[in-house]
């Protein structure tokens, strides 16, 4: 994937260059004017005279210019069947007038912009938010941009930058890891439409010109970015200690306190969210109230799933659980009630997303003998 | 920048109104732009047109020919045209053109004229450059004769619009 981001920016580059036409200029709409001015003598020591020309005077029309460009640098880590994943785009009104914009996300392409490659599957449902609030992230202040809300396109000033967002939902099947979708974004000028070629005039009079030109972009963008299927997989290496308050040998015996460990690590590429571990209490043994510890310090069980002391200084619902209900585990085995770790909605913090990279998380809680019989 | 500009602008004119007398009859200039483009050929050959400023965008030059006439019954002496660089624009170099004329150029929006080699510019730091054709605020064409009644000629220059 790496080597097709390098592809995605030469032809970036490519396309930088070739349009040049950074931007600005004089506004359109804006008079330039001369005169000139004549000085001379008439007669020895006469007065000096002067004469002035009319002011030639015209106006600068307008330019229709546009860049469009993706903004991301590595593919978009996406799992199956997510919902609003986010590509990130930057339209720039790189004419000399104001200019409105329409924009047009399409994911169903096959082959990329690059003529040659082409990508293994459809993402979904694409629509386009302008971000606001410019942070590159898909949140409550961003403007969703559609005919309604936006009818004549989005109005850009000369010069004037805006971060767009394509928000997709991944297929929920028929797609393997490691795979990546495009999704891409494209847009044209109010004045010239989708159909613009360079050098077209327009006679249109906003801006105060007279005219408008199509620039060497006519006025269309398009740029597009991917999605890849990534997979996290989680382990879990669960370990006991069973303290019988004997020296020598383990016996399971009531009154014994078995301390068991949960050690929990991620592998693979990218980011498990909402990661909820439980584990059930042995027939045989009751719960230690007050023995949840995460990474060896203390939490404070909590009355539901997802209660208890807060993992991270996130204001959500992570914690740790002690639940008495008799359940059934996935063994088919009866338990004494379970204890549940929940890592709900963990973003942006130390424990939020769980990566390879965070290395391994101990869990632990105890239990303590209350029947013989009892093994671990 | 603009500010300045208009000021100076505004004093000159007021110098123009007070100081010095119009003569009836004089020298009229007439002042006119035309937009230049470069168009090649069917057989690959480029040729210069000029064609009135209909549509003009940034990065289009644009020649401004100033005539000029002595209309009046006396030999005019020192003779000098003198035109402002429009707002807008930048004057393009070496693209004053001016048959028996000496050619001068400002720095300082017309308050003093030399030759390019001698126009300095300061620099933000306060040093000082040689200045180029983009600093040049006005150019001035001194006749190198008088201009007899009835006899005229024509001077021009080129900028391109910012």
């Amino acid at each position: 994937m790496k080597r097709l981001a390098i592809v995605a920016l030469a032809l970036f580059a490519v396309a930088f260059m070739t349009t040049g036409a950074w931007a600005e200029g004089t506004k359109a709409g804006t008079t330039v004017s001369n005169t000139a001015y004549a000085t001379y003598n008439i007669g020895a020591g006469a007065t000096d005279y002067t004469a002035q020309s009319g002011a030639e005077t015209f106006t600068v029309d307008e330019l229709v210019n546009v860049e469009l460009v993706h903004i991301q640098t590595n593919n978009v880590q996406v799992s199956l069947d997510e919902q609003d994943a986010v590509t990130v785009f930057e339209i720039t009104n790189t004419g000399n007038g104001d200019e409105n914009y329409h924009l047009v996300a399409n994911s169903g392409y096959t082959t990329l912009l690059d003529g040659v490659s082409d990508d293994d599957f459809n993402p979904l449902n694409p629509i386009i938010y302008i971000d606001v609030n410019d942070d590159g992230a898909y949140d409550g202040g961003d403007s969703l941009f559609n005919s309604t809300n936006y009818p004549a396109g989005l109005s850009l000033i000369p010069d004037q930058t805006i971060s767009l967002l394509v928000l997709n939902d991944i297929p929920d099947s028929g797609i393997n890891v490691g795979e990546f979708g495009l999704t891409r974004l494209s847009c044209y000028s109010q004045t010239f439409g989708q159909g613009a070629a360079a050098g077209n005039t327009s006679a249109s009079a906003s801006n105060g010109a007279n005219a408008s030109v199509a620039g060497s972009t006519a006025g269309l963008g398009v740029d597009e970015w991917f999605y890849e299927l990534v997979s996290v997989s989680i382990s879990i290496d669960k370990s006991h200690f069973l303290d019988d308050g004997i020296a020598t040998g383990d016996y399971y015996i009531p009154g014994a306190t078995i301390t068991y460990t949960l050690e929990v690590s991620a592998s693979g590429a990218g980011d498990a969210t909402n990661l909820l571990i439980t584990d059930g209490i042995p027939v045989g043994t009751v719960f230690v109230s007050g023995s949840l510890k995460l990474d060896g310090v203390s939490v404070v069980d909590g009355s539901a799933v997802g209660g208890g002391t807060d993992f991270t200084d996130a204001a959500d619902s992570d914690g740790a659980t002690y639940i008495s209900t008799t359940t059934t585990d996935a063994n088919g085995d009866t338990c004494n009630g379970q204890v549940t770790f929940t890592f709900a909605d963990l973003t942006a913090q130390a424990l939020d997303t769980f990566s390879a990279a965070d290395g391994a998380h101990v869990l632990s809680f105890q239990v303590t003998i209350i029947e013989t019989g009892v093994t671990p | 920048m603009r500010k300045t500009t208009l000021i100076i602008t505004a004093l000159f004119t007021a110098l123009l109104l007070c100081g010095v007398a119009y003569a009836e009859n004089g020298i009229k200039l007439t002042n006119t732009a035309q937009k230049e483009t470069i168009v090649t050929k069917e057989d690959g050959t480029k040729e210069v047109v000029l064609e009135q400023p209909d549509k003009v965008l940034p990065g289009d030059t644009i020649v401004y020919t100033i005539m000029y006439e002595n209309q009046g019954k006396d030999t005019a002496e020192k003779v000098a045209v003198n035109n402002p660089i429009p707002e807008n624009t930048l004057y393009l170099d070496g693209s004053a053109q001016g048959v028996g004329t000496e050619i001068r150029f400002s720095v300082d929006n017309g308050a003093t004229f030399d030759f390019p080699g001698n126009l300095k510019v300061e620099n933000p730091d306060g040093t000082e450059r040689m200045a180029g054709p983009g600093d040049y605020s006005a150019v001035r064409w001194a006749l190198g004769s008088d201009l007899a009644p009835g006899a005229k000629g024509s001077v021009s220059f080129k900028v391109k619009i910012k």
